[in-house]
C-alpha cells in the first residue's frame, strides 16, 4: 500500500489575536437549538398566518399559496412569479444560499412540503434518467417507474439529504425551520380493533414518517368544530357548528398525528393578533420545564427497571449531569434501552 | 484512561465475538484471509495512485479542458504492477482483471473529476467520539475532497461489492445506518473539515475466470467439423480474458461503477456515538472474560466461508503457521496506531 499522503494544508491556521477585544460582549445565557416544526392541515385552517408570525421569517413559496400574507419571500428568479420555485434543485440552492450568507431571517418556511415532495421525485427521475446513472432504461416517467416501493424509498434518501442541509442552516445561521404540508384523510388499518379514518399529512407514509422523526414538534392545525342537536330537538339530526376557534394540536390521537418533543400542553390556540406568541411562550415553558421534566422521565424508568442497585447510581449520574438537558437525555436514554429486572435476571 | 476503538474492530465485535478474541486479542491472522485480500489492496492501491494523481496536479475548472485521466491512469496501473511485485498470490488472470477494471474506472469517472478538488489520500484519524471523554474512534479516510461547485466537504469511501446496484435498491438504503458512515464524520471533524457527506464509490467485481478447455471426451462437433458454441478447444489466454471482461463492462459500465452521496443527522451522530460506546463497553467486558463464545450464524456470509471456520470447528489450530500467522500490530491498516 502506497504511504500515507497528508491532507493538503487547506484549515486555516489560527492568526494573532489582532481585533479588539470581545471580551465586554460576553453573555452568560443557555444555549438553544433552532427548534424544526411542521404544520399540517386542510386549506384555510391558519398553518402558514401560524408561520408569518415567527420569528424573521422567510418564505420558499414552493405552491405559491401565501400571496395573501405580507412575508419576505426568497426570489429564486428575477421575474413575476420569480417567488416560486420551478424545480427541485433550485429549493437546494436557496438553501446553500441562506446557509453560506450573512442575513436578517431567523425562520425558514417550507410551503408546502407536499408540493416540495412532488418536485423532488421530479428531480430523482430526471437524475436517473441520465445515460450515466443507475436505473435499467430509461423509461421513467413517475416515482413508481423503479419498481414497487423503490422509486419511495430513494425519495427518503434525497429527504434525509435535503434535512441534513436544513440542519447545517440550522447550526450556521440559528434559524429554525417551519415545514408546512396539507393534510389527508387516510384509512388506519387498527391492529387492535375496528379500522378508521385519521388526519395525516399529505406526503407519502415514509416521508411523513421521516419528517415527523425529524421535527421536534409536528402540530395539527384545525378549526374547532363540533356537532349538535338543537335544543328541544331531541330526535332532530346533529347540526355541526364551529366556534371560530383555531387550534394548534400538539398531542397524538386517533384522529391525527401530533407529537412534540418539549413538554407542550395538548392544544393551543392560534391568536388572530399575535398567531405565534401562545406557541413561543408554550416552548418557551417547555424549556424551563425541561430539567424538571426529565429528571422525572428518569424517576420513572429507574422505577420501572426496578433494579435495586440502579436508584444510587443514577443519582450520582443525575447530580453530575449538573441541569444539563444534553447529559440527562443521555441517560434517560440509556435506562430507556435497559430491561426491567425479572425473576429470571436476578438469579 | 483513553480507549481507541477502530471501525473495524467494531465490526469484527459485533459479527463474532470469537473472531474479534482471535484477531483483536490474539492478533491472529489468516495466510488466506491475505490472499483473499490481496486482488482488494491491488485495486486498492490503483485507485489511490489515480486519485492522488488528481490531488497533485492542478485540475482544470471546466470540463471542457482535457482531463488528466491517461497520467491518471497511467499512475494507477504502475502502482499496480508495483504492488502486485510484493504479493504473489495474485494470479495473471486477477491482475488482468484489476487493469480492466481500473481502465473502465477511469473512462466512467474522469470526466467528472473536475468537480471536485481532492485534499486527501488514506487519511488517518483519531477522534474523540462526541460526549465520551475517554473513547476514541480511529480509522482511515479513503479519501477527502471539495465539491468546486459549492465548496462543500465529502469524504470518498471506495467499496467492491457482488450487490445489486440499482436505484431503489437496498444496497444504498441501508447506508442510512452503516457505522462507518457516522464514525468517519467525526474523523472529518477530528481533521478540521466539517463533511456534508460520504460519496460512496461502489464497484462492482465481476466474477468472471477465464475459460477452461472443455475436456476432451465431453467435446461436441457440428456436421461440418467445428465445436460446438459454448465449448473450447484450449483454455482462454490473460488477453482473451482481459479482453472478454472489457467488452462485458464497456456494454453496461453503470452495472459495475456507481456513487451516492450518503449524509447523516446530528441526532443519527448520537446515535451512533451511542453504539461505539456500547460496543466498547462489551469489547472491555468480554476482555477480562476467560472465553469469547463463536456465533454460527456468521461464519458463512457473502458466499465466503470465515478464516477461523477451521480452528473453531476443531479441525486446525491457530498454532498451525500453514494456516495462520500472528502480528504484533492488530490494526495492521493504520499506520499512526501501532495497537489499540
Amino acid at each position: 500500500m502506497p504511504a500515507v499522503i497528508d491532507v493538503k494544508a487547506t484549515v486555516v491556521q489560527p492568526k494573532q489575536l489582532q481585533a479588539p477585544s470581545r471580551l465586554g460582549a460576553v453573555k452568560r445565557e443557555r444555549l438553544r437549538a433552532p427548534l424544526r416544526f411542521m404544520f399540517y392541515g386542510a386549506e384555510g385552517t391558519g398553518k402558514s398566518t401560524l408561520a408569518s408570525a415567527a420569528p424573521e421569517p422567510i418564505w420558499l413559496d414552493a405552491d405559491d399559496g401565501s400571496g395573501r400574507l405580507n412575508v419576505a419571500r426568497y426570489q429564486f428568479r428575477d421575474e413575476p412569479g420569480g417567488h416560486v420555485p420551478q424545480r427541485y434543485s433550485e429549493i437546494l440552492s436557496a438553501i446553500y444560499d441562506l446557509t453560506v450568507n450573512p442575513h436578517p431571517f431567523k425562520t425558514l418556511v417550507l410551503d408546502t412540503v407536499d408540493r416540495i415532495e412532488a418536485m423532488l421525485w421530479q428531480h430523482i427521475i430526471e437524475r436517473e434518467s441520465e445515460p450515466s446513472a443507475r436505473s435499467k432504461d430509461g423509461s421513467l416517467t413517475s416515482i413508481e417507474s423503479f419498481g414497487y416501493g423503490k422509486g419511495y424509498v430513494m425519495a427518503v434518501d434525497e429527504w434525509r439529504a435535503l434535512c441534513a442541509r436544513l440542519d447545517r442552516l440550522r447550526a450556521s445561521r440559528g434559524m429554525s425551520i417551519v415545514l408546512i404540508a396539507h393534510s389527508i384523510v387516510k384509512a388506519y388499518k387498527n391492529p387492535t380493533g375496528p379500522d378508521y379514518d385519521r388526519y395525516q399529512p399529505a406526503l407519502h407514509d415514509k416521508a411523513a414518517g421521516f419528517l415527523k422523526g425529524w421535527c421536534d414538534l409536528t402540530g395539527f392545525v384545525r378549526h374547532e368544530d363540533d356537532a349538535a342537536k338543537e335544543l328541544g330537538n331531541k330526535n332532530g339530526r346533529p347540526k355541526g357548528f364551529s366556534t371560530g376557534r383555531r387550534l394548534l394540536m400538539l398531542s397524538h390521537s386517533a384522529a391525527f398525528d401530533a407529537k412534540s418533543r418539549l413538554a407542550l400542553p395538548e392544544e393551543i390556540e392560534i391568536e388572530i393578533e399575535n398567531p405565534w406568541a401562545p406557541l413561543a411562550a408554550a416552548v418557551e415553558a417547555g424549556y424551563e420545564n425541561e430539567v424538571p421534566a426529565l429528571k422525572a422521565s428518569i424517576g420513572e424508568e429507574v422505577k420501572r427497571i426496578g433494579d435495586p442497585a440502579l436508584p444510587d447510581k443514577v443519582a450520582a449520574a443525575v447530580a453530575g449531569a449538573k441541569d444539563d438537558t444534553a447529559a440527562l437525555s443521555r441517560i434517560l436514554a440509556k435506562l430507556k434501552d435497559r430491561p426491567a429486572v425479572t425473576n429470571e435476571s436476578q438469579q | 484512561m483513553i480507549e481507541v476503538v477502530t471501525k473495524s474492530r467494531l465490526y469484527a465485535f459485533n459479527l463474532c465475538q470469537r473472531y474479534h478474541h482471535n484477531t483483536y486479542n490474539l492478533g491472529y491472522r489468516s495466510l488466506a484471509e491475505r490472499e483473499d485480500a490481496d486482488f482488494g489492496n491491488l485495486f486498492h492501491a490503483g485507485l489511490d495512485a489515480w486519485w492522488s494523481t488528481y490531488m497533485h496536479a492542478t485540475m482544470p475548472e471546466t470540463a471542457d479542458t482535457p482531463p488528466l485521466s491517461g497520467l491518471a491512469l497511467s499512475s494507477a496501473l504502475a502502482a499496480m504492477v508495483d504492488y502486485r511485485a510484493k504479493a504473489p498470490a495474485v494470479d495473471d488472470a486477477a491482475f488482468a482483471k484489476a487493469g480492466v477494471m481500473m481502465a473502465a474506472y477511469d473512462t466512467r469517472w474522469a470526466p467528472t473529476m473536475h468537480e471536485l478538488e481532492v485534499l486527501g489520500v488514506e487519511v488517518e484519524f483519531v477522534a474523540m467520539v462526541p460526549g465520551r471523554k475517554r473513547l476514541r474512534v480511529a480509522g482511515k479516510l479513503d479519501k477527502l475532497v471539495r465539491r468546486r461547485a459549492t465548496g462543500s466537504i465529502w469524504f470518498v469511501e471506495h467499496k467492491t461489492t457482488g450487490a445489486d446496484l440499482s436505484a431503489g435498491s437496498t444496497y444504498w438504503s441501508r447506508l442510512r445506518m452503516d457505522p462507518q458512515v457516522s464514525i468517519y464524520f467525526g474523523g472529518c471533524r477530528a481533521l478540521g473539515y466539517e463533511p456534508e457527506g460520504c460519496l460512496y464509490d461502489v464497484i462492482v467485481r465481476p466474477n468472471q475466470r477465464p475459460l477452461k478447455a472443455t475436456p476432451e471426451d465431453q467435446r461436441k462437433y457440428t456436421k461440418d467439423g467445428r465445436l460446438y458454441a459454448k465449448q473450447r478447444e484450449t483454455d482462454e489466454t490473460v488477453e482473451e480474458f482481459r479482453d472478454r471482461l472489457a467488452g462485458l463492462i464497456s456494454e453496461a459500465p453503470d452495472g459495475y461503477f456507481a456513487r451516492g452521496d450518503v449524509v447523516r443527522l446530528e441526532s443519527e451522530l448520537e446515535e451512533s456515538a451511542r453504539d461505539v460506546e456500547a460496543t466498547a463497553l462489551q469489547i472491555r467486558e468480554l476482555a477480562s472474560a476467560d472465553h469469547a463464545p463463536r456465533n454460527p450464524g456468521a461464519c458463512h456470509m457473502y458466499g465466503r466461508t470465515c478464516s477461523f471456520f477451521d480452528a473453531c470447528s476443531g479441525v486446525a489450530s491457530l498454532d498451525d503457521k500453514t494456516k495462520f500467522r500472528r502480528t504484533e500490530n492488530v490494526h495492521e491498516e493504520l499506520v499512526t496506531l501501532k495497537s489499540a
